[in-house]
């Protein structure tokens, strides 16, 4: 079976994995995965006092760590590439072009989101072989590890639809790149608020009860991941009941937690995929537009030499197309079809009608006759 | 091919696009001529979808162009004035990558790209980064890359500004070959000269309305309807005005230092008379001949001057 991919996550891979900056890019990360991991080994190796025994018990924290740089990395590039995605478009002038082929809004926010998560996804596999030191010393299993790349994919695709959907927003790519990470601040702080409100102005207990945005929080989904990943329990456990209803079972349960989290987060990335798609589709209200506006313009077409009667039958020959012979062909056009129906209906409703085509004739443009629509004998050969 | 039927398109209070009805049939080469900010660039953005209109309908082959956007998009293919490339695709690469916008699959836009490259003199770029072309190469790229899809209507917005004279010929003989095998076209310029010497028609459109349409020839015919006749004269130009305005059928059009623009109505032996009478009466005639159809002096006057 033939696979299609989106053309726009074709063509981004393609035109970043050529360019000089994928490779920088790609080698500085890796260097600074791996400057953390020997920096981290370093201290590890000096406060057990050069005890294996001590290192080995110690070294499982070394993938958490590991897996917080990678992410916080993530957390600071994927908004600067997805940021300048749309709005780098518009800077390019190649924009327009996009919008006039046959790919969807949607299609577009969704190629650009994904080719930057694609891009993420390649570096982090890359940083494959820091990670499998973890392995080799005991502190991460392959399991594990798979769910840290699910876990990074899904936070890479809230922080890339953020990113998307602030470059929609801007034409400039550094407010885009600004309003992203301000926008980043806020889903995390928002998501929060609710629950620090509470803290503070109710009993403790009622804190459960306000932990249903925290399954939109990024950091805490993170944290659930970890906690469970090195200590096999979450954040709350033990502090939860089932009196708590479903969230505090929710919270009780951290594996169940981050299955939630990630579909939440997954639905929010697609909420803001949404906004996106919205904002660059340059027709998303037309219709309610024109509805509205209609009548005002019909209004402003009342017919001065036709008359309503013989509508449809009626012929208005312009100025210039009595003088000049050679468009007279208009006058005697025939009407067929559909065409001919709707210059009726037109004429009914007091438009000027020229042989099935609609004319507007007599306007006075300085001093000349201006004459809007000329369509000669090539349209009676054409059909 | 394109109706476009009370067409507005208001900024605010500003009407950018003002009333425009417009015909074009199929086969038809148009050229969309104004001044700065006449509102072609609006009329072109609301018939590629780029821009919503504030009323009015369009048309294009009778689909509805805001109710079938994407069979609409099928049917027009676009090239802007300005726009940019991406840094390291190829041109091959720049084709398949619109041609797969447009649901094509590899194959297929490999065996179109071959025929439009050699169509737009680029057969030899296949491999060529597309910023390393030249701008009159990139423009005959863009028109490429615009016909991919093999569509009905081309539309192209100032295509030839910033070209050189060379790539202007060459781009204006592509179009006009590009006509000859039945596309039909529509090019907004603000140089008339450009286009009436390969538009079919033309459409002179000033603060966003649509002033004068019509095939060339029939807009020549006009211009030449009134027979205007450009008297020199050397001395003694009122008297002049004062046996003119004595023959019926002859309107006084202008009157400068040394020149007399009339129009005539008459028959060549009367207006044969009216000049015998002005040579009776000393008047010095350096200079006597029909005015022309200009179509520069016709766009001034629509415009009211503006270029």
């Amino acid at each position: 079976m033939k696979i299609m991919l989106n053309p726009i996550m074709k063509k981004d891979f393609k035109v970043t994995a050529r360019s000089m900056k994928m490779a920088w890019g790609l080698m500085a990360y890796e260097a600074v995965l791996a400057f953390i991991f020997i920096m981290a080994l370093s201290m590890l190796s000096l406060q057990s006092g050069y005890s294996y025994q001590n290192i080995y018990s110690e070294l499982i924290a070394l993938f958490p760590l590991i897996g917080i740089a990678q992410v916080s990395m993530a957390a600071l590039a994927i908004p600067v590439m997805t940021a300048s995605s749309i709005s780098g478009e518009k800077e390019r002038q190649t924009f327009d072009i996009m919008l006039t082929t046959c790919l969807s809004p949607m299609s577009i926010v969704f190629g650009k989101v994904f080719s930057s998560v694609v891009q993420i996804m390649l570096y982090v596999a890359a940083s494959i072989p820091i990670m499998a030191l973890a392995f080799v010393l005991g502190g991460l299993s392959w399991w594990t590890l798979l769910l840290f790349l699910i876990v990074i994919f899904v936070f890479s695709t809230l922080a890339g639809s953020i990113g998307v959907f602030c470059s929609s927003i801007s034409r400039k790519s550094i407010v885009s790149i600004i309003l992203a990470f301000v926008s980043y601040f806020l889903v995390c702080f928002l998501t929060v608020l609710p629950m620090i409100i509470t803290l503070f102005s109710t009993r403790g207990s009622d804190v459960y009860d306000s932990v249903t945005f925290l399954l939109l929080n990024p950091i805490v989904f993170l944290e659930e991941f970890f906690m469970l990943a090195m200590t096999g329990e979450s954040l709350f456990s033990g502090k939860t009941s089932g009196d708590f209803g479903f969230f505090g079972t929710l919270l009780a349960h951290g594996p169940l937690w981050c299955i939630v989290s990630g579909i939440c987060m997954l639905g929010l990335s697609l909420f803001f995929m949404f906004l996106a798609a919205k904002r660059i589709d340059p027709l998303a209200d037309k219709v309610r537009k024109i509805k509205k506006k209609q009548p005002i313009v019909q209004s402003a077409f009342i017919p001065k030499e036709v008359s309503n009667q013989n509508a449809g039958k009626e012929t208005a020959q312009l100025d210039f197309v009595k003088e000049a012979d050679g468009v007279s062909a208009n006058a005697g056009e025939m009407m067929n079809g559909s065409d001919a129906g709707e210059a009726a209906d037109r004429a009914g409703s007091g438009e000027t009608v020229n042989g099935g085509e609609v004319i507007n004739s007599g306007e006075i443009v300085n001093g000349s006759e201006a004459v809007n629509s000329i369509d000669a004998g090539n349209e009676a050969e054409n059909g | 091919m394109l109706h476009i039927s009370y067409l507005y398109k208001n900024y605010g209070k500003f009407q950018a696009v003002n009333n425009l009805t417009l015909h074009i049939p199929k086969g038809d080469l148009f050229g969309f001529v104004g001044p700065n900010g006449a509102g072609k660039t609006t009329t072109i953005r609301i018939i590629c979808g780029l821009l919503p209109a504030t009323a009015g309908s369009v048309h294009v082959n009778g689909i509805d162009a805001f109710a079938n956007r994407k069979e609409i998009k099928r049917q027009i293919g676009y090239v802007p004035d300005f726009f940019g490339v991406y840094d390291n695709l190829k041109v091959k690469e720049y084709l398949e990558f619109y041609g797969s916008m447009y649901g094509m699959g590899t194959e297929d836009i490999l065996k179109v790209a071959d025929d439009l490259l050699e169509l737009v003199n680029l057969q030899d770029k296949k491999e060529v980064y597309v910023d390393t072309l030249s701008r009159g190469m990139k423009q005959r790229l863009c028109v490429a890359r615009a016909l991919l899809h093999n569509p009905q209507l081309l539309i192209l917005d100032e295509p030839s500004s910033g070209l050189d004279p060379r790539a202007r010929v060459e781009m204006k003989e592509l179009l006009m070959n590009l006509n000859s095998m039945g596309k039909t076209i529509i090019i907004s310029s603000h140089i008339l000269s450009e286009l009436s010497e390969m538009c079919t028609s033309i459409g002179i459109m000033n603060r966003g309305q649509l002033v004068m349409a019509g095939k060339i020839d029939d807009i020549r015919d006009h211009m030449n309807a009134d027979n205007r006749i450009i008297l020199s004269i050397e001395n003694d130009v009122e008297k002049a005005v004062r046996i003119a305005k004595e023959h019926a059928g002859v309107i006084v059009r202008s009157v400068r230092e040394n020149e007399l623009i009339i129009s005539h109505t008459g028959s060549t032996r009367e207006l044969n008379q009216i000049v015998k009478q002005m040579m009776d009466q000393e008047i010095v005639l350096s200079g006597f001949h029909k005015e022309e159809g200009n179509l520069e002096a016709l766009f001034m006057q629509l415009t009211g001057g503006a270029s």
